[in-house]
């Protein structure tokens, strides 16, 4: 069996009486490129720090590439690249001399190096401002910048923190490219905020609230998940609701609140079954017009937002 | 205009009409420091004559901030005319200095004989000097290629050369090594570090040249070392290592023979060393195997019966410090070593400041006050030698120099990384917390030093203006002084840098850390102090050092006490970076 890239069991980290990791447990294959998305203090990049060693857990352990982040430091760090939330550059230097610079850090033969710093400006989509002072780039850039920086060692492993924030929607675009590129031939753990572009480049969603993960799933699993049907029908919930339980092949029933004169309800079926007419025939056969009847398949944000928003 | 799908131009331009700011302000800098520069070298040679209006010393001083100002408006202009014409300034400057080295002299006033190089020093190296600054600056907006190439190739032919008749002079005339041949040595360094900072230093002619100057620097280390050492070793033979009784001494022997082990065991260690290029690796283990064959000769037997002549203070030592200095440049632009890689950023991050040149420019006036009224006690009365042990550097006036340099120096070192979190990216690269603080250590210690330089520099005006030679070895007790009392201070200001992001806390600790020392060291002076804590203040006492230093003595317990101190607060920043693994 493949050892997984990144490896997390029962990880904690509390900072005094606040658990800002709360044992959480998850593993990435080798070139899976997954989405790790909360709200802010959700213990994201508390997480990110611990997988690249800059902070200590307070219990568990995180191997990344085999190697444990606390006692074999140095072998995960030669494995690893990590872009921060901000971005932080020596403003005085180039952005040339600054590649230069963090690839002779990481250990990068003199004898490729050139050819790897074009490599990585090439990738990054940078290679137009090489020569500019590191203070003088716009965001977009400072991010790229600090892509390619990972990029220098060709680690198995990248760590992106809130690679696309403060970008504007052709930045986005752009360093969202980039990332899904890398997928593959690194393994990718980036975190967001923002959905839609997770949806577009990401294998994998992994959600955590509270220093707890409250989802890990594969966003084909959320794409062909059984959708529920969503029904308002003139009625109270008390007259409507034993109607739909009576139907053949309904798991579940949840109701919506609504308007005085109708209720609405959320139900789940057996997976291949479509109620819809069902239903439908139904109520108008028991007397509770319908005003609307639809398939409603949950996406990544219904989750994201049951999860960070109404705490489920 | 770009648009969404346009990938060949940059995405982010605006605005979308882009004009080059004029550099008005430069220009008007340049112009009155070019009429300021005529005035003053019109008014130096108009007083050879006779005196004038405008005395020569002030025809100096414009000439000096005339020249100044437009090399500022060199660095700041990069309009054809101003870089093509401070380029032929360069090259002026240049035939000048060749001439002030050919033309016998003195050029002024009738003298019985006039002999070559007589105006050698100061004016070759001034005018080489100011041929390299303005050569650099207009490089550095030159964008046509020819122009370019015969710029660099002006830089690496003269750096060569100069670097080559400089250990050429060492070796064949070491006398002339003390005042021509260090000046030589260092603008020749210059010259070749400007060039390689305007190539490639990691591939092609830029590492060829960079790991020659090593070569060459090692090369001229070891030859120093030789020359200073084996003589002695092969004249003595077996006898220095008996006592007076003429019986072997077991200290002197087993001191010899550790030192035979090390060299056999540096050989070893280079033969082994499979990162290091096989001509490298063959070079170094010859060195070592030499010098252990010398001294195990030296031990059984005395093969050169002739008394050598002293060579090492100061010969060998400044030939050996320009071997050395050499080879420090080279391993410090082709070494893939993380920590050479930080030390060289540091250092280059000093002088991105222009922090770093005003604390230059405050220390060269400083020194030169201090200059000033040591020239005045000199003329008051007679001094017996070693008359630098009256010198500034012994005063109260160098501490407090040194209390407002070294905060300078260490507030941001780890502070502002912390702030502005790229202490973050640095820890998680594959370099160790060790690194990371001697790199600051390094680099801020490597200002600090070049700081005191001016120091040393004035001596050199008051040999040439006296005429007359003085024992100057105490300034070299006095460096290694004060590099070992700036080692402490400066490994303490890192200690505090670490410990806070605000800078000016940082600063403010690091000064009253000094000021403290500095009133426990007054506390000798009272006679109510204890012998014991009397005896323990006279370790840690850094005045006593510099002035013991200045007087051609330096304490070795003393030096150590620093070293050790340095030490001390090294290890703690390193524990205070590791603390945050601590949980």
């Amino acid at each position: 069996m493949t050892q997984p890239a990144i490896q997390v069991q029962n990880l904690c980290k509390d900072y005094g009486a606040i658990k800002a990791v709360d044992l959480i447990n998850f593993e990435v294959a080798p070139g899976e490129l997954v989405g790790f998305l909360g709200n802010n203090g959700a213990g994201k990049s508390t997480t990110m720090r611990i997988l690249t060693t800059y902070i200590p857990a307070s219990s568990g352990y995180a191997r990344v590439g085999g190697f444990d982040v606390m006692y074999q430091s140095a072998e995960v760090r030669k494995r690893l690249g990590y872009l921060p939330e901000s971005v932080p550059l020596y403003p005085e230097m180039r952005v040339e001399e600054y590649l230069t610079y963090r690839a002779k850090l990481k250990g990068v033969e003199r004898s490729g190096r050139t050819k790897r710093i074009d490599y990585c400006l090439e990738r990054s989509r940078i290679k137009e401002v090489r020569r500019r002072l590191l203070g003088t780039l716009s965001k977009g850039y400072r991010q790229r910048v600090g892509l390619a920086d990972t990029l220098l060692s060709d680690p198995p492993v990248l760590i992106l923190d809130e690679p696309l924030s403060g970008l504007d929607p052709v930045q986005q675009e752009e360093t969202l490219s980039a990332i899904r590129e890398l997928g593959g031939q690194h393994t990718v753990l980036f975190s967001s905020h923002h959905l839609p572009d997770v949806e577009k480049v990401c294998d994998r969603v992994i959600i955590i609230n509270r220093g707890r993960i409250k989802f890990d799933g594969r966003l084909s699993d959320i794409r062909s998940s059984v959708p529920s049907v969503l029904i308002e029908a003139r009625g109270t919930i008390e007259q409507i609701e034993p109607h739909l339980r009576a139907v053949s092949g309904v798991l579940d029933i949840k109701s919506i609140p609504t308007d005085a004169e109708y209720a609405a309800f959320e139900v789940k079926a057996e997976s291949g079954h479509d109620i819809r007419e069902t239903l439908a025939k139904r109520l108008h056969d028991k007397g509770h017009p319908i005003r609307r009847l639809e398939l409603q398949r949950e996406k990544l944000e219904d989750i994201y937002m049951r999860i960070s928003v109404r705490g489920e | 205009m770009t648009t969404a799908t346009d990938t060949t131009k940059p995405m982010e331009q605006a605005p979308s009409d882009m004009r080059t700011e004029e550099p008005t302000f430069a220009r008007i800098i340049g112009l009155f420091g070019g009429g300021l520069a005529i005035l003053g070298i019109i008014a130096v040679i108009a007083n050879h004559s006779e005196p004038r209006l405008v005395p020569s010393g002030l025809g100096d001083l414009f000439a000096a901030i005339g020249l100044m100002a437009m090399l500022f408006h060199s660095l700041r202009d990069g309009d054809l005319e101003s870089r093509r014409a401070y380029m032929f300034l360069a090259i002026v400057l240049l035939v000048a200095a060749v001439v002030a080295a050919l033309i016998p002299g003195p050029l002024f006033g009738d003298a019985p004989t006039k002999e070559m190089g007589y105006h050698f020093i100061p004016w070759t190296p001034l005018f080489g000097l100011g041929a390299l600054l303005f050569l650099v600056t207009s490089l550095r907006h030159e964008t046509v290629d020819s122009y370019r190439s015969i710029g660099l190739t002006v830089l690496l032919a003269l750096g060569a050369s100069l670097c080559l008749i400089s250990i050429a002079l060492g070796i064949f005339k070491p006398n002339t090594l003390v005042g021509p041949g260090i000046l030589i040595a260092l603008l020749g360094l210059g010259y070749l570090v400007a060039f390689l900072s305007k190539v490639d230093s990691d591939d092609g002619p830029g590492y060829t040249v960079a790991t020659i100057l090593g070569v060459l620097g090692g090369a001229t280390l070891t030859y120093a070392i030789g020359k200073a050492v084996f003589p002695t070793v092969l004249s003595e033979g077996p006898a220095a290592l008996k006592n007076a009784f003429q019986q072997y001494d077991n200290w002197k022997v087993a001191a010899r023979g550790i030192l035979i082990l090390a060299c056999l065991g540096f050989a070893a260690w280079a033969a082994r060393a499979k990162t290091m290029a096989g001509w490298l690796r063959a070079g170094l283990a010859l060195v070592g195997l030499g010098f252990a064959i010398t001294f195990i000769l030296g031990s059984l037997a005395a093969p050169n019966p002739a008394t050598p002549e002293p060579f090492l203070v100061p010969y060998g030592l400044l030939l050996g410090g320009i071997g050395f200095m050499y080879l420090v440049v080279s391993v410090g632009i082709t070494s893939d070593s993380p920590l050479v890689t930080l030390i060289r950023r540091e250092i280059s991050s000093y002088f991105y400041s222009p922090i770093a040149y005003v604390v230059l420019f405050c220390m060269a006036t400083v020194s030169g006050v201090g200059y000033a009224f040591f020239l005045n006690g000199l003329f008051v009365e007679p001094t017996l030698e070693p008359m630098l042990r009256n010198y500034w550097g012994a005063t109260f006036g160098a501490a407090f120099g040194v209390l407002f340099l070294v905060p300078a120096l260490t507030m941001r070192t780890l502070s502002e990384e912390k702030r502005s979190g790229t202490m973050e990216v640095l820890l998680t690269a594959p370099i160790s917390e060790t690194a990371i603080v001697l790199s600051k250590f390094f680099a801020a210690l490597t200002f600090y030093m070049i700081s005191w330089l001016p120091l040393g520099l004035y001596l050199i005006a008051l040999r040439i203006e006296g005429g007359q030679p003085f024992d100057y070895r105490p300034i070299i007790s006095y460096y290694l002084a004060l590099a070992a009392c700036g080692a402490s201070f400066i490994a303490m200001g890192i200690f505090f840098s670490s410990l806070t992001k605000n800078q000016i806390i940082a600063a403010i600790l690091t000064f009253a850390g000094i000021f403290v020392m500095l009133l426990t060291i007054m506390l000798k002076r009272f006679d109510s102090v204890g012998i014991g804590f009397q005896n323990v203040l006279a370790k840690i006492d850094f005045l006593s050092l510099w002035q013991s230093a200045l007087g051609g003595q330096l304490p070795l317990s003393t030096v150590l006490v620093q070293l050790s101190l340095a030490v001390f607060w090294l290890f703690l920043t390193v524990k205070i970076l590791e603390a945050r693994k601590w949980g």
